[in-house]
């Protein structure tokens, strides 16, 4: 399913003094197939821009297309709005908050039954996805309370990914997470994203960026400041959008500054670019 | 001079299933200790310890000399203080003069002075600005910084950092570090104990306490830990960027050096 | 949502917020005794009214308090008013008087003494509203605790613990704001799994109500213990003595609020002993206020 983005604002509390506008004029469009991070510092619109995705807030003008599905200010044209959200899944920041069954699998299940899925079918595809995203089988039947940090968020995960949505978005999947967690999660996402799910991801992360990501947007002050690949990003004059430089580009800029020709595209790890070096040798 | 001693420490929350186990620890006064390892190995657990928010089971704790126990709690928690994780659970007063002055009010110190302190170490932390606003309308790293100012105002020995800084955006974590820095350099007495994931954070300490299952596996200056490369896998650490880069570049047979800057590494690449 | 602004803090500064809260608790409740002083003869009665709603409007021009949320407060009160009319049409009462009929439905009379009580309760409810606006809307909440806690400081003679209580509620306070930004944010979560808050049957929605509040218990659970834990780190102890940062000032304004609110309380109180006393009412009746509805 393709995203389209078309001239799409956004105001909170339009018509008031206390009025902010968070989006201004936003056209943009995603890759299919593909892993999206959009980023920003803290209030440039990028969480206002992927609760726009799936109606969650209605654009105060211009509109969201996703597949067939269009997400408009007129609140009476968005009447499969539900059925939008299956197809495009949101997994917010910190989703261990949003457990709440009594047992794991029950929980994972909870969505699918909302779409109308039988209690029976909805334990089986609920088994389907949390095998996927690697929780034993003893948790099943215990109380999601129970878990750990990272455990709880791989079952909140799993909860989204049961709907099977074509597009996954997730909102600072690693947020608090230790070394290990944030591992865990990455693989899973790009798991998803090799089974053909197209993924956007909202972080601060610059190494989920670079690591991970085929296509970067960069908002600015509610307006998309940048989009392309990380490292024609990392390449350009990014300090304006007050982003940090991950230190793998701060080195390659060294080399370059000193006479060294190397191949950006193909850097994304130290170990990418310790072969082009071995190469130049 | 010792500033923590920790004996022998072990603390259950469930009956026979410790999560700090037989831990013993030193920690000089001054000094700035990283504490890594994984969640649930024990970490915060060890800092309630310290702050006699939790009470141990076995062995002892003793911080300036006084041995921690809820006798002397009053006299201890004047000289620790912890800024948590969670920024919006530990701002109490209404507005950012107000949760500053919370300690103080605690210490029964006179209003006059409060008036004088308040201000004051508002500006330290760079919210001078915003005394009166609310905490609805700070973002994180302002609302940390505000904790982190009623930390220092009760002029605390030791100042515990409970992964304080992973819950903020970058520009958040780099305030809080940069604070940080600049109270060592105004206070070289002031020990720092600082538990985080961020390995890059940990390479600017004295010494990093690694910690599985509530045991201290080791603890030792960054550079040593990051040689033991298999401590690093088996523990599933990151390494910072530049050690990374330097143990890959001396295996392409060129000599660098633990001092050398990014800047030389590339001069010796190029050359 | 609309609803919720009814009376929230306005952050200007006007007259009426330099006051100190104490004072302004004070002269609210002085006020509402103005309000409901009463009397029965009807032309004194409307001149006493009239006159106090216009010196709340002054009040309330003063103050910047929105005179559209008012209405829009009493929008949201309509039903209350129509159930006391059709109380005071329907229910006999002997003080109506035979003759003052002014029509009737299905042979039941209907008198013109029942609007005229209607209107007379209608007003008091709508100067009580503005009274309570005034207040919440030019005080801070945490300021109004402050405030009322002065109030509770003698109650420490019997043991009553005014501190805690007061600390309760300024930290109830101050945690409102975080949890309506957790309750937005849970129901955006579990939208995106497909719950419909707004519609559907009883039972679904029943379930959508579980889905919200267990989350947001499960995470208030978690942030007070936090935050008792900081509280004690930060070596709180509600019994021990603590000194103060805040302190509350009795001012010159709050001097001249008070002989104001006082001169108008006065001039009501004389013009309602003066009128009872001439025409000889109950006193009982007239302090109470409350109209012998049997």
């Amino acid at each position: 399913m393709q995203i389209k983005i078309n001239s799409l604002s956004y105001t909170y509390l339009a018509k008031t003094p206390n009025e902010v506008e968070a989006l201004h004029d936003v056209s943009l469009e995603i890759p299919e197939g593909k892993i999206t991070s959009i980023i920003g510092h803290t209030g440039s619109g990028k969480s206002t821009l992927i609760q726009t995705l799936n109606g969650l807030l209605l654009p105060t003008s211009g509109e969201v297309h996703v597949g067939d599905y269009v997400v408009t200010s007129k609140k009476k044209k968005n009447k499969k709005i539900k059925e939008l959200r299956k197809s495009l899944a949101i997994v917010f920041q910190f989703p261990e908050y949003q457990l709440f069954e009594e047992t794991v699998e029950k929980d994972v299940a909870f969505g699918l039954k909302n779409y109308g899925v039988k209690e029976a079918e909805a334990i089986k595809q609920a088994h389907k996805a949390l095998e996927e995203v690697g929780i034993d089988k003893s948790f099943y039947k215990r109380s999601p309370f129970e878990l750990s940090g990272g455990e709880k968020r791989r079952v909140a995960i799993a909860g989204i990914i049961a709907l099977n949505p074509d597009i996954l978005v997730l909102d600072e999947p690693t947020a608090g997470l230790d070394p290990l967690g944030s591992k865990i999660i990455l693989r899973l996402i790009e798991k998803f994203n090799k089974e053909g799910k197209t993924i956007i991801i909202v972080t601060h992360d610059m190494n989920i960026v670079l690591n991970y990501s085929d296509h970067v947007v960069v908002m600015n002050d509610g307006k998309v400041a940048f989009e392309g690949t990380p490292s024609t990003l990392f390449n350009g004059d990014i300090s304006k959008y007050s982003i940090d430089v991950p230190e793998l580009f701060k080195f390659v800029k060294i080399l370059e500054v000193k006479g060294m020709k190397l191949d950006l595209s193909k850097i994304r790890t130290i170990d990418d670019l310790i072969t082009q070096l071995k190469e130049k040798r | 001079m010792k500033c923590v001693s920790i004996k022998n420490l072990t603390y259950a929350y469930i009956k026979d299933r410790p999560v700090i186990k037989d831990l013993s620890l030193d920690i000089e006064e001054g000094e700035y200790v990283s504490l890594v390892g994984h969640n649930g190995c024990g970490k915060s657990t060890l800092a309630k310890l310290l702050v006699g928010l939790l009470f141990a089971n076995q062995g002892s704790i003793e911080i300036c000399g006084l041995e921690l126990n809820s006798k002397n709690i009053n006299e201890i928690r004047k000289k620790v203080a912890i800024v948590f994780q969670n920024p919006d659970n530990q701002f109490i007063g209404a507005t950012v003069e107000d949760d500053i002055a919370f300690s103080l009010e605690n210490m029964c110190v006179p209003r006059e002075e409060m008036l004088t302190l308040v201000p004051e170490y508002a500006k330290k932390v760079g919210m001078e600005q915003f005394l009166t606003k609310e905490p609805g309308y700070l973002s994180g790293g302002q609302k940390q910084r505000v904790a982190v100012a009623d930390a220092l105002i009760r002029n605390p020995e030791i100042l515990i950092l409970d992964e304080a800084t992973s819950m903020l955006d970058p520009a958040g974590k780099q305030d809080i570090l940069n604070l940080v820095k600049k109270m060592r350099s105004e206070n070289p007495n002031l020990t720092i104990i600082s538990i985080t994931h961020d390995i890059n954070e940990a390479y600017d300490s004295d010494r990093i306490v690694l910690m599985h299952e509530g045991v201290n596996v080791l603890s030792c200056t960054p550079v040593e830990l990051f040689e033991k490369t298999d401590i690093i896998s088996k523990y599933n650490l990151d390494l910072p960027f530049v050690i990374e880069l330097k143990t890959k570049i001396k295996k392409l047979g060129i000599d660098v050096k633990e001092s050398d800057s990014l800047e030389t590494i590339g001069v010796k690449l190029c050359k | 949502m609309n609803n919720l602004t009814f009376g929230r803090y306005s952050p200007f500064n006007t007259f009426t917020h330099k006051l100190d809260p104490r004072n302004k608790i004070f002269l609210m409740i002085v006020l509402f005794v103005c309000v409901f002083l009463k009397v029965t003869v009807w032309s004194s009665t409307l001149i006493i009214a009239g006159a106090l709603f216009l010196f709340m409007i002054c009040v309330m021009l003063i103050s910047k308090v929105s005179v559209l949320s008012l209405l829009k407060s009493l929008g949201a009160m309509w039903i209350l008013f129509l159930f006391l009319l059709i109380i005071y049409m329907f229910v006999p009462n002997p003080a109506y008087k035979a003759d003052h009929i002014a029509f009737t439905i299905n042979n039941y009379p209907v008198y013109y003494d029942a609007f005229i009580q209607w209107g007379y309760i209608v007003i008091r409810l709508v100067m009580m509203l503005m009274v309570t606006m005034i207040l919440t809307s030019t005080t801070k909440p945490m300021d109004l605790t402050y405030g009322l806690e002065w109030y509770l400081t003698p109650l420490k003679l019997v043991k009553f613990p005014s501190h805690i209580v007061a600390m309760t509620l300024s930290i109830a306070l101050r945690f409102i704001p975080t949890l309506i930004d957790e309750t937005n944010r849970i129901i955006k979560a579990q939208s995106s799994r497909g719950v419909d808050f707004n519609h559907g049957g009883i039972f679904k929605r029943f379930k959508a109500i579980f889905a919200l509040i267990i989350p947001l218990f499960v995470s208030a659970i978690t942030r007070s213990e936090e935050l008792s834990d900081a509280m004690e780190a930060r070596g709180y102890d509600p019994y021990a003595k603590r000194t103060r940062y805040r302190k509350l000032q009795f001012h010159l304004v709050d001097l001249l609020a008070l002989i104001i609110v006082l001169l108008v309380f006065g001039a009501i109180l004389f013009l309602v002993i003066y009128n009872n006393h001439v025409s000889q009412v109950d006193i009982i009746y007239w302090i109470s206020g409350v109209h012998p509805i049997i």
